[in-house]
């Protein structure tokens, strides 16, 4: 009896007291999760985030739409080879973008800390400018509002990729603002620079350069261009390379690497349409990029497969028989690079070209490749440059020597940029790449001749938000590509 | 038990004692085993003068000549004797075999009369749901009751069992119903290593927590569904609630029953495959490391299908051959003949008012899968004790001991995962009874295994992996029944579930050999084939719950209304849940081989840990009023405060009325020779949900998983550096509880002597406020939030009729015929003003999603591209093109489901047969989309091999008629997104024999000299056989799900098959 005249007393009690909500509140706290989190730790989060997007969502798609791979012995061919996308595909690459680095990049971007503030802009103009470069246009002003605190804009609208090229030119701006506030607070937690903020301006300048420059078909920024490359400092030794790290140890793989090894290993080969160009060019990289064949009729020679034309080859060949990657392309601790300095020293050579100085361009196209060479550890650069006889050359060539001369050195290490700039150097003047150094797969969906130019919306984006525009195809230029 | 159970009897708190009064005494028995009856009302007609049995079943009542005495029992025929001139009346009762008198368990978990009971309900008795034995409990309702859907997640040992009753009534929550044993919400979540449903690629299912339950100690089962049946559970009821009643000890005579039974599972294979073309490619080549079947014509010529190995070291390389042609029977082979034993004892007696029953159950259960075992152990005790007139308790204690080996499951083949769809990826002409020894060189998967790529001898799977499960479930209760007054009970109940489960599991390091495989004209190739770097985990989680409640009861006649009696009950109760688990992970690979230890990780092995705990508390009321036993009318309502949701919203109130009529009583038609019994019910309610766990506050993440890789996972901290990660859902701090509305009415009819019952129910229910974890578009920087929002209906219709036609005819002879029949019509009908779409899961190119004016858990998937006449568009190379977007193609909501049993005794045998139904809805089939690809399925042959061809009724994108050939199909069926997702969607459908059934009982003349009260002998088979569209050559429709028992079924990823179950059974009481 004792016993039910308790219990009955601990309901009432219970009912008749408040505590018993605070009781059950303190219940639902997640003891899982934290509650909050600070600067440094959000800044690893994104940058971790970041290079697995750069290296596996986009680096090992575009190195075959890039045409340096392609699909190799052994599979089926794959939709990519074939210029088929679902656009499924891109529902991960999308929230991963979106959802894991660009709401981490947020709330950097709103932090007190000017350094880090700074440094959330810089980085979030970055992967801005990397969706409209796949997808053109997309959700900007309104996009990562759905917090609470930030106004629960859960279906954004769209920007157009102009207006988005526009907002990034802001950002930067804004970053290199709050870079002029020393704060010394960034450390290692900076896993690109261990808060080196000199280093960081030099990324923000040398970022605003490729933004405006990519929209050089398009629009003239040259005023723009001129004044930023008198005032600013730009990445140009191997010291300012903007990479993230891995040791290789488990966990903290390459993630290309750590892709294909969990996969159906690494089943790419080396395009020949990359290893025709490198060959006419008598380009000594290409041992950088591709192993030799081992064994067989080429033994010894670099032999690679006409691009998405695996179906022609004998399937059970010997895969040694072939060229596949370096240890440069694919290796377990490969750094992921966001810019490096001979990406940098093209975006100046070109800017020169076009609104300078052709001899300072030679100067900038000759640092390009020489720094590229040196940081494969190739010899021979000079007399490569050499024979490309950059001065005899006018604009139009000076501009085609560029966009080849940046295609083979974006190879291995920035082969989605390499994409990119593909679609741009192939302009109405010169169709450098769909009318010469690429080749049609043999099973394209697209037809002969015919090349993507940006990639599908995500299904997931299409069906939950009804402010996305409809579906495009594959052939949709993005606004800076003529 | 039967003392436990209230007593319709009076008040009589004054006695006045006439003149003429004597005092009558006497003994009331049961008719059945001539037992005393405790608890058996007994009034004096015509005055409110009363008296209840006692333990022995002895009563003493004042009383005059020429009253007459009433004595009723629930379950049994009431009787009624005029008191002559004896004193001493012993009365015997009978009872009652109509089905509307059965007693029923209430949802305030007090007994009743089913004539009393205003809401749908049915009930299971134990010999119905032990026709065969050799099921879970939960699997052998199968067909039994209307309107429940039970789909389970493998065909493997212990597999999950999900049951939902009517249907999905949450949109994104749980929509399980809850199970109350005895009295005690148990818990039947799934145990798994990880989230189950969260990973498709490989997971293992460990069975949900009810199949740990000895199905023989169960009495009972009833199905609530409505809302009036959800007022003790509230909240967790919301889904229905399914009531177990266990076996108890009866007064008299000890009883020792023996039940064995053993059976041999054969798998029930539904993948049919081509047999005209063998292992390789382009219709011409052959490559005995592939895993396609595109390659030559089969032609009998002996071939090597192994790789070639040095097996005797004579330096000289050697492979077996065989002749290539399909392997007969071949997907059967793959499988290995099963069995399971039964055996369980129970001792059951009472004496003096102390009551018990203990029994040991054991199941021993071989896989059909090679290596996969489960073995259960359980004790239960229930003992109740009648301590003095007016307290009674009671206990319950049981325990069971599981322990699992099955297998991978989940859509990856390859590297070791799901052994079963490893053996999909292998062409008809692997004989897998050769790989079963999986040591010989020849089909090691080190050596000669004639594979290619990451592939791995299945047996080596089955027998090197590991997914093992231990655990530990106890169930305790205990109860006191306190009646200081008469007809008042008050009721505490104490319960705890606590289970434990250490779940291990493994993968081998090995380094294959340089592979020598055979290519045209048998040339010798080399082949670098995938190692393993070898993983260990180990997790152990505990569930605790409590379940806590008090309860009164009170009876009672109202005075001047003359038939008028009221119940009156009120309570409170409190579920506290708490959960943990703590899990370890070795990192980088296995340092030496086949040793599996946290400590045996090449870098340091990583820990996980999550846990939780959750309250709710509620206060109920039920109100019934009973008129001359034919009108009734109950109220319930009930307030909850739960912990899950904000203070501000913590406490939810919510109500139902219910009422009947037994028309056949108030028009007074007991004389009419067609209509026995009529009874019309109705019910009104409402029923709050509370929120799942912890979805109010945004939270960080401390250093997240960058991306799941398998072994090659990327992991934070990164360069030394940890790291904090915004979570991807958005707390909601203003959730409300969720609210179903659902209206209830039905009849329950029984014709020509109870030869014909028919029991139907119309319900229709609004869900609405709904907490949905609502799927975002990523560009608002997060991926879900938690939302009230959502409104949802559920409108349908259940009959269940019952057919005695020859009753009494024949003298021994009967025939029983059930038939259950349910239709439900689900339809999502708003999500919020922004959203009209949730996504549920998904895979490939199908989507698994919850939409504005479909039924809930809609298929949308890529399909061919079409132009305006329906003709399919075709690319430059003359492959068909597929939609831009996936386009919505049904869901795997049934039309209607349907079941037939039929049961014909004869003396002492009898023979039942239960045949299950399920028209409409649809399925995705991975195991399509695989033998597609691989060309080993029966639609690989749909058009010539190796010629080319046009793709049939096809435009090109221009509009003109299509006439760009296709090389031969192998391009169309392997050229990535050329077949489109639509072509995996399957229709559901099928009729199932699911139990047939010969059973023979001994007759007590032989038993009698053997001391042996009943005895019987019997035959059963389960699956004896199935009738699939034509459509589906592939895989069981209810097989499937990875997330087995959440909402993410209708997605089969070559799943472990069913089994066909043949035994027999010997069940002896003594």
């Amino acid at each position: 009896m004792k016993y039910i005249y308790s219990l009955a007393t601990a309901a009432l009690l219970c009912f008749s007291v408040t505590s018993c909500d605070e009781r059950l509140a303190d219940l639902n706290i997640d003891p899982n999760n934290s509650p909050v989190a600070s600067d440094p730790q959000i800044l690893t989060a994104s940058l971790g985030y970041m290079a697995a997007i750069q290296e596996q969502d986009l680096n090992e798609y575009s190195f075959l739409w890039g045409q340096y791979y392609t699909w190799g012995l052994g599979v089926a061919i794959g939709n990519a080879d074939r210029f088929r996308q679902e656009a499924s595909t891109n529902n991960n690459k999308w929230q991963r973008f979106y959802a894991n680095a660009l709401e981490d990049l947020n709330y950097l971007r709103k932090s007190e800390s000017s350094s880090y503030s700074g440094i959330g802009k810089v980085l979030s103009a970055y992967n801005f400018q990397l969706l409209v470069d796949h997808y053109g246009d997309i959700p900007f002003s309104q996009a990562l509002k759905g917090a609470i605190e930030d106004g629960s804009v859960l279906t954004p609208t769209y920007d157009s990729a102009a207006d988005v090229y526009s907002g990034i030119i802001t950002l930067i701006d804004d970053a290199l603002i709050d870079f002029e506030v020393t704060a010394g607070d960034v450390g290692a937690d900076d896993l690109l620079f261990a808060g080196d903020m000199d280093k960081w301006k030099k990324f923000a300048y040398s970022l605003k350069l490729k933004a405006l420059m990519r929209t050089s078909e398009v629009s003239d920024n040259s005023a723009a261009i001129t004044a930023l490359l008198s005032n600013g400092t730009f990445i140009e030794t191997f010291s300012d390379i903007v990479k993230v790290d891995f040791s290789g140890a488990s966990g903290n793989q390459n993630p290309m690497w750590a892709n294909m090894e969990r996969s159906l290993g690494d089943f790419y080969f080396a395009s020949n349409a990359s290893v025709n160009v490198l060959n006419d060019l008598a380009d000594p990289r290409i041992d950088a990029f591709y192993s030799r064949a081992v064994g067989g009729d080429f033994n010894g020679q670099f032999r690679g497969i006409d691009q998405g034309s695996v179906d022609n080859e004998p399937f059970t060949g010997n895969k040694d028989h072939y060229s596949r990657s370096g240890a440069f392309a694919v290796n377990s601790d490969n750094p992921v690079f966001f810019m490096t300095p001979w990406e940098v020293w093209f975006l100046r050579a070109e800017a020169e070209a076009r609104y300078g100085s052709a001899a300072t361009a030679e100067t900038y196209f000759s640092n390009a490749i020489s720094t590229n060479f040196s940081y494969l550890g190739v010899d021979g650069a000079a007399a490569y440059i050499a024979t490309l006889n950059f001065s005899s050359l006018d604009m139009n060539g000076m501009i085609d020597a560029i966009g080849v001369q940046k295609w083979i050195s974006m190879n291995g290490s920035q082969e989605d940029e390499g994409w990119i700039e593909s679609r741009r150097f192939d302009r109405p003047a010169s169709r450098l790449f769909t009318e010469g150094i690429f080749q049609t797969p043999t099973a394209s969906a697209l037809g002969q001749g015919v090349f993507p130019a940006s990639w599908l919306y995500p299904a997931s984006e299409i069906n939950l938000n009804p402010n996305s525009p409809a579906q495009r195809v594959i052939t949709d230029k993005i606004f800076w590509d003529n | 038990m039967k003392k436990f159970l209230l007593t319709m009897c009076l008040v009589g708190l004054s006695v006045f004692t006439f003149a003429q009064s004597m005092e009558v005494s006497g003994k009331v028995t049961s008719a059945d085993d001539g037992i005393g009856l405790p608890g058996v009302s007994v009034t004096v007609q015509g005055t409110t003068r009363g008296t209840t049995s006692d333990v022995d079943g002895m009563y003493k009542i004042a009383a005059e000549k020429g009253a007459t005495l009433v004595y009723s029992f629930v379950g049994m025929n009431s009787k009624s004797i005029a008191i002559g001139s004896q004193s001493v009346i012993n009365v015997s009762l009978t009872s009652d075999q109509g089905l509307l008198s059965e007693i029923v368990v209430t949802s305030t978990g007090l007994n009743r009369t089913a004539k009393d009971v205003v809401y749908a309900n049915q009930t299971v008795k134990s010999e119905d749901l032990m026709s065969t034995p050799g099921k879970n409990a939960l699997e052998s309702l199968r067909g039994k009751v209307s309107g429940v859907k039970i789909s389970t997640g493998s065909g493997s040992v212990g597999a999950s069992t999900r049951i939902v009753l009517r249907a999905e009534g949450s949109l994104t929550g749980n929509n399980t119903a809850l199970i109350v044993v005895d009295g005690i919400p148990i818990d039947n979540s799934t145990s798994g290593g990880g989230d189950a449903g969260s990973d498709q690629s490989g997971y293992s299912d460990y069975g949900s927590r009810f199949n740990d339950i000895n199905p023989n100690d169960i009495e009972s089962i009833t199905v609530l569904k409505g809302p009036s049946a959800t007022s003790l559970y509230g909240s967790r009821g919301a889904s229905g609630v399914l009531l177990v009643t266990t076996k108890k000890g009866k007064d008299g005579k000890a009883k020792i029953s023996v039940n064995s039974s053993y059976s041999t599972e054969k798998a029930y294979v539904l993948f049919e495959r081509q047999d005209q073309y063998g292992q390789g490619y382009g219709t011409a080549h052959f490559d005995t490391r592939e895993n396609w079947a595109w390659g030559p014509k089969f032609d009998g010529v002996v071939r090597p299908w192994t790789s070639a190995i040095d097996a005797d070291g004579d330096g000289a390389l050697e492979a077996l051959t065989r002749p290539y042609s399909v392997v007969p029977n071949q997907m059967q082979s793959f499988f290995n003949l099963g069995n399971t034993l039964n055996n369980s004892v129970s001792l059951s007696a009472g004496k003096n008012g102390f009551n018990y029953y203990m029994s040991y159950g054991s199941t021993v259960q071989n896989g059909t899968l090679d290596n996969t075992k489960y073995t259960r152990n359980s004790i239960n005790l229930n003992a109740s004790s009648q301590l003095t007139s007016n307290l009674k308790a009671d206990f319950k204690v049981s325990y069971s001991l599981v322990d699992q080996n099955t297998a991978t499951e989940g859509f990856r083949a390859f590297d070791g995962n799901n052994a079963y769809a490893m053996a999909i990826q292998s062409p008809n002409s692997i004989p897998f009874n050769e790989l079963r020894d999986y040591k010989n060189p020849f089909y090691s998967t080190t050596q000669g295994y004639w594979g290619g790529y990451s592939s791995v001898n299945p047996y080596f799977i089955l027998n090197e992996y590991g997914n093992e499960a231990d655990v530990n479930n106890l169930l305790t209760k205990m109860s006191l029944t306190y009646s200081p007054i008469k007809n008042l009970d008050l009721i505490a109940r104490v319960g705890n579930n606590n289970v434990n489960t250490e779940i291990n599991q493994w993968a081998p390091k090995f380094t294959p050999e340089l592979q020598y495989f055979w290519g045209d004209d048998l040339a010798l190739g080399t082949y670098e084939r995938d190692g393993a770097i070898g993983n260990y985990y180990n997790g152990n989680t505990r569930s605790n719950n409590w379940d806590v409640s008090g309860l009164a009861n009170y009876n009672t006649d109202i005075p001047n209304v003359d038939g008028l009696k009221l119940n009156l009950t009120a309570g409170w109760n409190m579920f506290h849940k708490t959960f943990r688990r703590i899990s370890g992970t070795t990192q980088g690979g296995l340092v030496v081989p086949d040793w599996y230890n946290l400590d045996n990780s090449t870098v340091a092995s990583t820990s996980e840990q999550f846990s939780s705990k959750y309250r709710i508390l509620g206060a109920l009321a039920n109100v019934s009023l009973a008129y001359k036993d034919t009108y009734f009318l109950e109220y319930s309502a009930r307030n909850d405060w739960s912990s899950t949701l904000p203070v501000a919203n913590n406490s939810f109130f919510y109500q139902a009325v219910g009422g009947s009529i037994i028309v056949s009583d108030a028009l007074n038609l007991q004389s009419n020779k067609i209509l026995d019994f009529a009874k019309v019910r109705g019910s009104f309610g409402t029923t709050g949900k509370d929120a799942g766990l912890y979805l109010l506050n945004s939270v960080y993440v401390g250093n997240p998983q960058i991306r799941d890789f398998g072994d090659f996972s990327l992991n934070f901290p990164l360069g030394g550096q940890p790291a904090f990660t915004t979570g991807n859902t958005i707390g909601n701090p203003n959730l409300k509880p969720e609210l179903t509305t659902t209206l209830e009415i039905g009849a329950d009819l029984s014709f020509f002597g109870n030869r014909v019952n028919l029991d139907y129910t119309y319900y229709s229910s609004l869900h609405t406020d709904q907490i949905v974890r609502v799927s975002l578009p990523a560009s608002s920087g997060f991926t879900s939030t938690t939302s009230n929002i959502g409104e949802m209906t559920n409108k349908g219709h259940e009959v269940s009729l019952t057919l005695r036609p020859i009753q009494g005819l024949v003298q021994g002879l009967n025939w029983d015929i059930n038939l259950n029949y349910s239709k439900n019509e689900s339809n999502v009908v708003k999500i919020t003003d922004e959203i009209d779409e949730l996504t549920i899961g998904g895979l490939g190119d199908m989507s698994l999603v919850a939409k504005e004016g479909q039924p809930f858990g809609a298929y949308k998937v890529i399909d061919f591209r079409r132009d305006s006449q329906g003709r399919v568009i075709v690319d430059a190379t003359g492959l068909p093109l597929s939609t831009s977007e996936q386009v919505f193609a049904g869901s795997y909501q049934p039309d209607f489901m349907a079941s037939v049993g039929t049961r014909i005794g004869y003396k002492g045998f009898s023979l039942s047969g239960l045949l299950d139904i399920k028209q409409g809805g649809k399925f995705y089939s991975w195991t399509k989309d695989q033998s597609t690809f691989n060309g080993t399925n029966l639609s690989t042959l749909e058009f010539d091999r190796g010629v080319p061809f046009v793709f049939p009724n096809s435009v090109t994108e221009e509009g003109e008629v299509n006439t760009i050939e296709i090389a031969d199909s192998e391009t169309y069926f392997t050229t990535g997104g050329a077949v489109p997702a639509s072509e995996n969607l399957l229709d559901a459908s099928y009729v199932k024999l699911r139990e047939l059934a010969l059973n023979y009982a001994i007759p007590s003349k032989v038993l009698d000299k053997l001391n042996i009260s009943n005895a019987n002998i019997g035959l059963f088979a389960n699956n004896v056989k199935f009738w699939l569209p034509s459509d589906n050559t592939y895989a069981d429709p209810e097989v499937n799900g990875a997330g087995q028992t959440g909402n993410y079924v209708g997605i089969e990823t070559s799943q472990v098959p069913p089994s066909k179950s043949y035994g027999v059974k010997i069940g002896f009481t003594f």
